[in-house]
């Protein structure tokens, strides 16, 4: 057994798959491929660059889009800041109004947050309980001024898959642009920008078993989203994002894009079995609740509510594993869960909810043991809890 | 939070929390509120101006269950008296706690005041 403790918070990071990691360790040191991408004068820029053209089809394939709509950044964050910043300056002359959900990433919120002190304003819509969109009320929340819809595909708390396709085409009909985060579900849940009419896309590899620190954009070219650049300084990127391309990073988000397509369906039954398994044995305990729908669910995801047990002591006690409470903490105070709240859980739902993800390299022994541990803790604590009259 | 190694200590190795139910003759208080995730039982047995012994029920987060646990131990066999030396300002420093804190070194010294103050255990 190792000593290292089991890894069951697949939605916060992956580790790099020893694939992604052979390809990226080509493009380091001086019997590699280490030049400048954008040197266009010598073999190095070149072969870098080929590297890079490589590795930008390779995402494009992955989500049905076009290599010339790929705009790499240093990850997902990145990407909805020029997603969401970019289109608020173009289009502002045509509206400012934008609308969202309450249980979006902090990526988006805090962007459109930043952009609400620029004069824009956001409706933050309230989730279903299930933590779909309402979207007859997305429809009545569009108005003539509304510029930009911003939906994240699979949320990165409660798992919910949105339903993209619907929301996108609301969008269109009423000719507002719909971006998505789907740094949780690329690679994971089918996407064909042929057939989906979204314009933006955020992307992110180390979700997917790439490296971190790089992400995409995928912009729409038909027809065309504009956006203003938020990075100056040497036109890359099809002008939408200056810097020089890291070429390792690239090619490892490229080989990662390329292995999850090969991988999807078979990966995906294979964890969704052992995530229904999981589940069925904690569900033994009783009182226990998963947050969000059941059924619109990415495969790797469980949030669930343990009555009468504080999820904070209960994730200390399961020290074997390395899982995520419901709650972000500072250094002051417990903060409840924004998204679990926006659900209508109450703060004390919120904080006796913890969310366990699974992913490529969870094996059965692990799941076992991680379904023993977590038994055996929750009843512990429940034994300690007092009991009133 | 990364809590520090004396916190995980105690929280760890909960010698005093009870799991089952509570013998007849213990003195009992409480604290907190169950309704918003931190709420505590203790029950104490004095002998001859002392804390026999010292048992709790707690529903809370870790910065409390750690306390709760500091204190037993701190307490246990000490005169009764010794509970009126303990502040919650000690109890945070001695677990490197910030003082944002402070409500999970308060409810411990709150509970036992209250056993204190009783006269027989009235839980099961």
């Amino acid at each position: 057994m190792s000593d290292q403790p089991i890894y069951l918070d697949y939605m916060a990071t992956t580790p790099v798959d020893p694939r992604v990691k052979a390809v990226m360790v080509n493009y380091l040191g001086t019997e590699d491929v280490f030049g400048n991408p954008a040197s266009n004068s010598h073999q190095y820029g070149w072969q870098a660059e080929e590297a890079v053209a490589k590795a930008r089809l390779q995402v494009a394939e992955l989500i049905g889009a076009s290599s010339k709509e790929i705009v790499f950044t240093s990850g997902a964050t990145e990407a909805n800041n020029l997603a969401l910043k970019g289109v608020a300056e173009f289009y502002q002359a045509n509206g400012q109004h934008i609308i969202t959900l309450k249980t979006e990433h902090k990526a988006v919120l805090d962007c459109l947050a930043a952009l609400q002190a620029k004069g824009f304003e956001v409706t933050y819509l309230d989730p279903l309980p299930s933590g779909l969109v309402d979207l007859e009320l997305l429809e009545r929340s569009i108005r003539a001024d509304t510029i930009l819809i911003s939906m994240m595909h699979v949320n990165n708390e409660i798992g919910v898959i949105q339903d993209v396709a619907a929301i996108a085409t609301i969008a269109k009909k009423h000719g507002v642009i719909f971006h998505t985060d789907v740094a949780q579900s690329v690679g994971k849940v089918p996407l064909d920008m042929r057939s989906m009419p979204i314009d933006l896309l955020s992307m992110s590899a180390h979700k997917i078993y790439g490296p971190k620190g790089i992400g995409a954009l995928y912009i729409r070219r038909t027809p065309r989203v504009h956006l203003v650049p938020q990075m100056h300084g040497g036109g890359h990127e099809f002008g939408f994002r200056a810097g020089t391309l890291a070429t390792h990073q690239i090619v490892g988000m490229g080989e990662a894009f390329r292995l999850a397509q090969q991988v999807l369906c078979e990966e995906n039954e294979r964890i969704c079995q052992q995530r229904d398994r999981l589940w069925q044995q904690i569900s033994a305990l009783g009182d226990i609740r998963l947050n969000g729908s059941a059924t619109h669910r990415v495969s790797g995801n469980l949030n669930v509510f343990f009555a009468g047990v504080d999820g904070e002591a209960l994730m200390l006690s399961l020290r074997r594993l390395a899982i995520s409470s419901g709650s972000a903490c500072n250094s002051a105070n417990l903060q409840a869960s924004h998204v679990l709240l926006a659900l209508g859980l109450s703060k004390l739902e919120a904080s006796q909810s913890l969310r366990i993800s699974l992913g490529r390299f969870t094996s059965d022994d692990e799941l076992a043991e991680a379904i023993l541990l977590i038994k055996k803790e929750v009843v512990r604590l429940r034994a300690m809890a007092p009991r009133c009259k | 939070m990364r809590y520090s190694a004396k916190v995980l200590k105690y929280f760890y190795n909960c010698q005093h929390a009870l799991t089952g139910p509570v013998e007849p003759g213990y003195l009992c208080g409480e604290a907190g509120v169950l309704a918003n995730g931190d709420f505590l039982q203790v029950f104490i047995k004095p002998d001859q101006g002392s804390f026999q012994k010292i048992h709790y029920k707690i529903q809370a987060g870790v910065a409390t269950m750690a306390c709760m646990e500091f204190v037993a131990r701190q307490l246990i066999s000490q005169p009764l008296t010794q509970l009126d030396t303990l502040s919650a300002e000690q109890i945070l420093f001695q677990l490197q706690l910030p003082t944002t804190r402070m409500n999970s070194a308060l409810l411990p010294l709150a509970a036992l005041g209250s056993a204190l103050k009783t006269d027989e255990a009235s839980y099961g």
